[in-house]
């Protein structure tokens, strides 16, 4: 009997294991790969050199011709305003969303199909696809992030970056051939810190002579730092609403809102 | 119809042109030189991508002149002890700027001591591991 009970209890032990196995939510499916979960900030400590702004971009990037020439052109025509993407609450997009963002910390989100990077400033979001068939060319459009997808190898996460539209007004300028590739992994220094390394190469052969590599480091957020809302284009739309009520107003027409500013 | 939208946000930024209200890289600042002037607040601008303030500096001639203060954007203000209401209109302040390049009356803000006394600097100056650095541009 007492036989019989081990063996019943075995076999129920062994079925509910196998419940267990087959049956694993997606995050403890996740358990197996570092968790990149977090607030992360920048650290100007350990990106020394990288300057005021944090960015680990050359000063002097190996640019072909067209590059050189693309990137004169702008700046030249925004000289003299000095005017960026970020007066118009525009992201940079990538490369310099993510090595760079206006010195304003992210936040990672994995799920074991997906990572997803929050920039604080402009909310600029990156999802890297991990480990996911890839969609089809016909259904991409270049975008100012691109096309990310992912897949492990070992503890770094290596991210694959594409369709990404053509960009002279950001640090890391780049056609849209320009293709990325990303080595995420931790990095705990010997105080028991916790950083994650990015180490990034741009391939371009239309902007570039030769791909460009960099490393960004971010360190963990302090316990109970938080992300922040990031609303930018208020003044923008209050401004708009205030044109319209004036040409409402010059034309008499009816339904010219009162007080459509809220400054 | 999108040229009626890009001719009014042109018309809205040539209107915001001062220095006061600049949304521009950090590239009109002199960031070698730094200054320091002291007045009455007499407006406040708390929004990103950067806030602003002005301040009116009593001159020798006995005339103010308008000071226009651009600033990082509200969040990393927060992070070094900013908020919404620390300065307001009519507040005798003391601010370090790197002025501008071009001479203008303007510059980029770095500390201010307030009327009690307090100061409050910028976000995290480089140099110091794990917090934001100030930020003048997003490019």
């Amino acid at each position: 009997m007492k036989t019989k009970y081990h063996a019943l209890r075995g076999v129920l032990s062994g079925l509910a294991l196998a419940l267990c196995v087959t049956h694993l939510p997606p995050a403890q499916a996740a358990d197996s790969h570092p968790d990149f979960t977090g607030i992360w900030t920048w650290d100007t400590e350990i990106n020394k050199g990288a300057g005021r702004l944090n960015m680990v971009w050359p000063a002097e990037p190996p640019l072909t011709k067209e590059g050189k020439d693309k990137v004169a052109a702008f700046k030249a025509l925004v000289a003299p305003t000095g005017e960026s993407t970020s007066g118009f609450c525009l992201g940079s997009g990538m490369p310099s969303s993510t090595l760079q963002s206006g010195g304003y910390p992210m936040e990672i989100i994995q799920r074991p199909e997906q990572l997803t990077i929050i920039h604080e400033a402009h909310t600029e979001v990156r999802r890297i696809f991990i480990d996911q068939p890839r969609v089809a060319e016909s259904d991409l459009f270049p975008t100012r992030n691109g096309y990310s997808t992912g897949h492990w190898e070992g503890d770094t996460l290596v991210v694959e970056t594409s369709d990404l539209q053509e960009s002279v007004d950001q640090t890391a300028a780049h056609s849209d051939v320009a293709h990325i590739v990303e080595r995420f992994h931790l990095a705990p220094d010997a105080k028991g810190r916790k950083f994650l390394a990015d180490e990034l190469t741009l391939t371009d052969p239309r902007f570039y002579t030769e791909p460009v590599t960099v490393t960004k480091t971010w360190v963990a957020g302090k316990q109970g730092s938080r992300m922040l809302d990031y609303d930018c284009n208020e003044p923008l739309w209050e401004d708009h609403l205030e044109q319209l009520a004036k040409r409402a107003a010059g034309k008499k027409l009816p339904g010219a809102p009162k007080g459509a500013s809220q400054k | 119809m999108r040229f009626v939208f890009v001719a009014m946000l042109t018309a809205a930024l040539l209107g915001l042109s001062t220095p006061g209200y600049v949304h521009h890289s950090g590239a009109m600042f002199d960031r070698t030189k730094e200054a320091k002037i002291t007045g009455t607040v007499s407006e406040f601008v708390w929004t990103n991508p950067h806030a602003s303030f002005k301040v009116d500096v009593l001159g020798a001639d006995g005339k103010a002149e308008t000071w226009s203060i651009e600033m990082n954007g509200p969040n990393n203000l927060v992070r070094a002890g900013w908020k919404r209401t620390t300065i307001k209109p009519g507040d005798k302040v003391t601010v370090t700027i790197n002025p501008l390049r071009d001479g203008r009356p303007g510059g980029w803000y770095l500390a201010i001591t307030l009327a009690d006394g307090k100061t409050l600097g910028s976000a995290g100056d480089p140099g110091t591991s794990g917090e934001q650095a100030p930020a003048a541009d997003h490019g």
